[in-house]
């Protein structure tokens, strides 16, 4: 293998792929390291995705999608439920991320990307000036240095490329999710709605949620908000709501994992790299959800990229148009989502019965995620030109 | 210092996405703690979501 490249993608998932892609597609020659054994393994996610945000990004192959969804279903302390039907344009799909994964990897690599597993990186190498120039690998047992024009960090939560370079990736206690997640068969579950539990007894500052896959089985799990984790552990959490719920329901599956919830991050490019997906925190900060989105910003960095290594300018000043790129096209709007998170950490058991009994109050065909969500911010009409703003495209 | 019960971790990152001073090493199926870098905020044995991580006093 040869040890220079004009780009080291660094992690294999959505993100990953879709710079590395995007790069090469535009002229770069491009080297993407996976940590693991397989791309697309252990699916550390609950699967969730917008139609419309993926088919934008990608042709959509129907052997990705599970289920597809038409409503959701929030369920209050209390037992209230309050149900959505999405129009078209919200409806989603449950994918099945490991061939999901390995499909986008794939892809990559028809467009010219090197793809290497198992291959763990765990330094970067910088010129005299500072810059990123490379970084320092073991790929399959051996340890290599190889060179590069530019780093892209693509991996994930733990975000440790970005540290390397001097960035400061730690998530604050209060923006990380600490999940766990069971693949649960054997259950009899309505195939097209997704469900979300609220409340301190579920998830304290977060949500448990039921994500069906068909065949009677489903992504089952819930993420407390790291603050909070010392009132409840999440595999605790997830036991007891799984005993009193689905007593023979089989596990099929069982994985734990951070969600970063947070507003994407002031510095996401220096000198010779950039950060992209979960580790430049592109997850929406209400949702978790991050696939379309951090596939989305992968690709913005990925054209830039490309960009820079045909100008031969590898500068921050450079690369920050692809951070500006990234505010237009979602960054701005999660910032918004994030003041409404914060304000949504604040609330009670009680709140949350409050706000389910006035949106179940309202006529179910009248009923939307942005009515819900204005309902949600009562106490705080400063909050309610945000909501408008970040759910008037949900 | 922080101990790991490490028949229990997943290996998910999570500890590692909170260390302010970056002293986890996370490799595929091994975690690694570098306790001379580890300033004792135990934010990692917070946010555990399996509850892996200990700690333990000095003797």
């Amino acid at each position: 293998m040869k040890s220079n490249w004009d780009v080291i993608v660094v992690g294999g998932g959505p993100a990953g792929s879709m710079s590395a892609l995007h790069s090469a597609k535009y002229g770069a020659s491009v080297l993407m390291l996976e940590k693991d054994r397989e791309i697309g393994v252990p699916v550390r996610c609950a699967e969730g995705v917008g139609v419309v945000g993926l088919q934008k990004l990608i042709k959509v192959d129907e052997r990705w999608i599970k289920t597809k969804i038409d409503k959701i279903d929030i369920i209050s302390p209390n037992n209230t439920s309050v149900k959505v039907k999405f129009d078209t344009k919200d409806n989603g799909y449950i994918l099945d991320r490991r061939i999901f994964d390995n499909d986008l990897a794939l892809l990559a690599s028809q467009a010219g990307v090197t793809v290497k597993t198992k291959s763990y990186v765990h330094g970067l190498t910088f010129s005299e000036n500072g810059s990123v120039n490379g970084v320092k690998a073991n790929i399959l047992g051996k340890e290599v240095n190889l060179s590069s024009k530019i780093v892209i960090g693509a991996d994930g939560v733990e975000s440790r490329i970005g540290r390397f370079a001097g960035l400061k990736t730690a998530l604050k206690i209060r923006d990380i999710g600490s999940g766990v997640q069971a693949v649960v068969s054997g259950i009899d579950i309505d195939q097209n709605t997704m469900k979300f539990y609220v409340g301190e007894k579920y998830a304290p500052g977060g949500y448990l949620w039921i994500f069906p896959k068909g065949n009677n089985i489903a992504n089952i799990g819930l993420g407390i908000s790291g603050n909070r984790c010392d009132i409840k552990k999440p595999k605790d959490s997830l036991e007891k709501f799984l005993s009193k719920h689905f007593p023979n329901g089989s596990i099929l599956n069982y994985v734990a994992g951070g969600i970063p919830l947070a507003k994407t991050l002031d510095k996401i490019v220096t000198d010779g790299l950039v950060l992209v997906g979960d580790a430049a925190r592109t997850v929406n900060p209400i949702s978790g959800g991050g696939i379309v989105s951090g596939m989305n910003n992968g690709k913005l960095a990925g054209i830039r990229v490309a960009e820079a290594i045909k100008e031969n300018n590898f500068t921050e000043k450079f690369l920050k148009k692809y951070k500006d790129d990234w505010y237009k096209a979602d960054g701005k709007n999660h910032e918004r989502l994030y003041k409404i998170k914060n304000f949504i950490l604040s609330l009670t058991d009680n709140d949350f019965d409050h706000i389910a009994k006035k949106a179940s109050a309202i006529p179910i065909e009248k009923r939307s995620v942005l009515k819900v969500f204005k309902i949600v911010v009562w106490r705080k009409p400063s909050l309610v030109l945000d909501v408008v703003k970040a759910f008037s495209g949900f | 210092m922080i101990y790991i019960k490490e028949n229990l971790c997943d290996f998910c990152g999570t500890c590692v996405s909170v260390c302010p001073v970056n002293c986890i090493e996370l490799f595929e199926a091994k975690i690694e703690i570098d306790n001379e870098k580890c300033i004792d905020c135990n934010l990692c044995v917070k946010v555990c979501p399996l509850d892996v991580l200990e700690v333990k006093d000095e003797k």
